[in-house]
């Protein structure tokens, strides 16, 4: 259920608007054709009406409001909002004074009203603007005006309040599937022109900006002290900004799951290498988010204790329902017991974020290291 | 001839100060740079009229790619070698270059010592193995055999040793060091994983024949 109409809450959506413009043209082209059958109907009944001049004012009120109508929606916002009320006024008005003027004992011969169908335009405009329930509630009051008027269990009576009130729902319904189908078009057009753009900036920079900061980090050691630290400055923005361009989070068919290759991207700098496959694995979000938690503890731990001069591999394999990730550093290494050790005595980071992460996932850790050879993890973990 | 007799080399980047700087390196080195290219268009023309050596090929270049233009030349001069070169890796046009016959990879942020010995060991015929292409390989060699037990048949397989090798390799490990682990030398270590290149390329070849094999059955039947 829409809280405002359309023409309101969405007023800057050009789906709405596009929607609906041609919606209310074919709907004036309907008030004309059901105007022209309740004058034929009336015309058909005029020697047995009760009061045949207020019918004839009735009728020429009638043909006057289906002019104004077609005139007022192709208007703005706020007239179409005001002129919607008053087309309700007027529907339930020419409704409740069917029996008066037709005379009760005409009325009761058929029970076509004075406007005939002519009156479930309004509720019609209601169920477009306001989508399912209103457009129901619109044309049962339209339709129950009659019932209001004329107590009766007719069932050519009572069951103008279910047509209209069925009618009414019915349209709504499918200016609401209409729009919820146009904005799932729009999102998807949004998300491949985002991605183009993307790919425009990659080429951009990569193209200019890339290409001269490894051209930097290439040629500074050869300048002395300087140019040695401007080379690594260099490298260091230059790993940054090439995380920023493989960040694939918009290509991923759904949110839920992951390419855990795209995740382990991120990771990479100028101390860290990612190794991966050319395909991606794709993984549940959560398992995504866990296995990231783990790397970033296990990296974090290589530039904390592995030494300055440390480098550090990542190798990602997919080998039938499991996955292996390798983490391996060139650093100072220890004893693969005192790193399971440090897990035991309550070294947070070990324990919870990396040995207590794998086993929520139903993996396996091992670590391996050696004095000054480094430290060796991998990681197992089983996927679908 | 008073030329120098280095292996004759070709660059091909679509960035005029790169192919400066890596001609100035090379040339110091004693090679010879016979031709230059910043497209895709240029360097199938001068790679055709030049027949160099060695292709230090740029992967992101303007129409056609470095992968296609690796792929189109390495089937017209089988014995040319390709050293692929990127800056950011995008694995799936390495691998394409790769399996067209390049000789190996190397990020674009590797020193300039690194693209010498590179090229060195291009010219030699030898493959240059990063850690990030040993992972590529072993991910594609995995990919093989799980495609070739869904038609039932044998795909090309490592032998457990090259895995061993090529894991070794993507996690960083010299040669030397994983010959250390391995109580093997280094000669060795090189043949696995000159092996592992070799077989990939070979089926790479056995595929398109094949490729072509069905597609002219294809063309007779209509």
């Amino acid at each position: 259920m829409r809280m405002q109409p359309v023409w309101i809450s969405r007023r800057d959506s050009t789906a709405s608007q596009v929607l609906l413009r041609p919606l209310l043209r074919v709907l004036n082209w309907l008030r004309i054709a059901l105007c022209v059958h309740a004058l034929v109907v009336n015309a058909l009944r005029w020697h047995e009406a009760a009061h045949r001049g207020l019918l004839v004012a009735a009728l020429v009120w009638m043909v006057t409001w289906t002019a104004l109508a077609a005139l007022a929606y192709s208007r703005s916002a706020t007239r179409r909002q005001a002129f919607l009320v008053a087309d309700l006024v007027v529907a339930v008005a020419l409704m409740a004074l069917s029996a008066p003027i037709l005379g009760t004992s005409v009325f009761a011969s058929d029970y076509l009203a004075l406007p005939a169908y002519w009156s479930i335009c309004a509720p019609l405009v209601v169920a477009m603007a306001y989508g399912v329930v209103p457009g129901a509630i619109a044309g049962a009051v339209v339709g129950g005006i009659l019932v209001v008027v004329t107590p009766s269990f007719e069932p050519a009576l009572w069951s103008w309040v279910v047509v209209f009130a069925l009618l009414g729902a019915g349209i709504g319904v499918l200016v609401d599937l209409l729009l919820a189908s146009m904005g799932e078009r729009d999102r998807a057009f949004a998300e491949t022109a985002s991605l183009a753009e993307r790919e425009r900036l990659n080429r951009i920079v990569h193209d200019g900006v890339l290409q001269v900061l490894a051209l930097v980090e290439r040629e500074g050691p050869g300048m002395g002290p300087r140019g040695v630290r401007l080379a690594s400055l260099a490298r260091e923005q230059e790993s940054r900004l090439r995380v920023l361009l493989l960040d694939r989070s918009l290509d991923q068919p759904a949110a839920d799951q992951v390419d855990i290759t795209a995740v382990l991207d991120r990771h990479e700098s100028s101390t860290v290498t990612i190794s991966a496959m050319a395909e991606r694995v794709m993984v549940s979000s959560r398992e995504a988010l866990e296995i990231d938690a783990v790397v970033t503890e296990i990296l974090a731990n290589v530039a904390k204790h592995a030494g300055p001069a440390a480098r550090a591999w990542v190798l990602l394999e997919h080998e039938g329902r499991e996955l292996i990730i390798s983490l391996r550093d060139n650093g100072i290494g220890g004893k693969a017991e005192d790193i399971t050790k440090a897990g035991e005595r309550g070294h947070i980071g070990v324990r919870d974020s990396v040995l207590g992460r794998i086993r929520d996932l139903g993996g396996q850790a091992v670590v391996r290291a050696a004095p000054g050879r480094g430290v060796d993890w991998e990681l197992r973990i089983p996927v679908q | 001839m008073t030329e120098p007799d280095g292996p004759r080399v070709m660059l091909v980047d679509d960035h005029p100060v790169w192919i400066e700087a890596m001609a100035g390196d090379l040339e110091a080195a004693g090679f010879r740079i016979v031709a230059t290219a910043s497209t895709g268009d240029e360097a199938l023309r001068r790679a055709r009229a030049t027949r160099p050596d060695v292709m230090v090929m740029d992967l992101q270049i303007p129409d056609p790619d470095g992968a296609t233009c690796t792929e189109i030349l390495l089937h017209e001069f089988p014995d040319m070698h390709v050293l692929v070169i990127s800056a950011s890796g995008e694995r799936d046009d390495v691998l394409r270059a790769i399996k067209a016959g390049a000789k190996g990879y190397l990020v674009k942020s590797a020193t300039p010592e690194e693209l010498l010995e590179g090229v060195r060991r291009t010219a030699d015929g030898d493959a240059v193995f990063t850690p990030g292409l040993a992972g590529l390989v072993l991910g594609e060699f995995r990919r093989m055999v799980t495609d070739a037990a869904k038609h039932n048949d044998s795909g090309p397989i490592l032998t457990t040793r090259e895995t061993e090798v090529l894991r070794r390799v993507a996690k960083g490990m010299a040669y030397r060091e994983i010959a250390d682990e391995l109580f093997v030398s280094h000669r060795t270590v090189q043949n696995h994983v000159q092996n592992v290149l070799r077989k990939l390329q070979l089926h790479n070849r056995v595929e398109l024949t094949l490729y072509a094999i069905e597609q002219g059955y294809k063309d007779e039947a209509h």
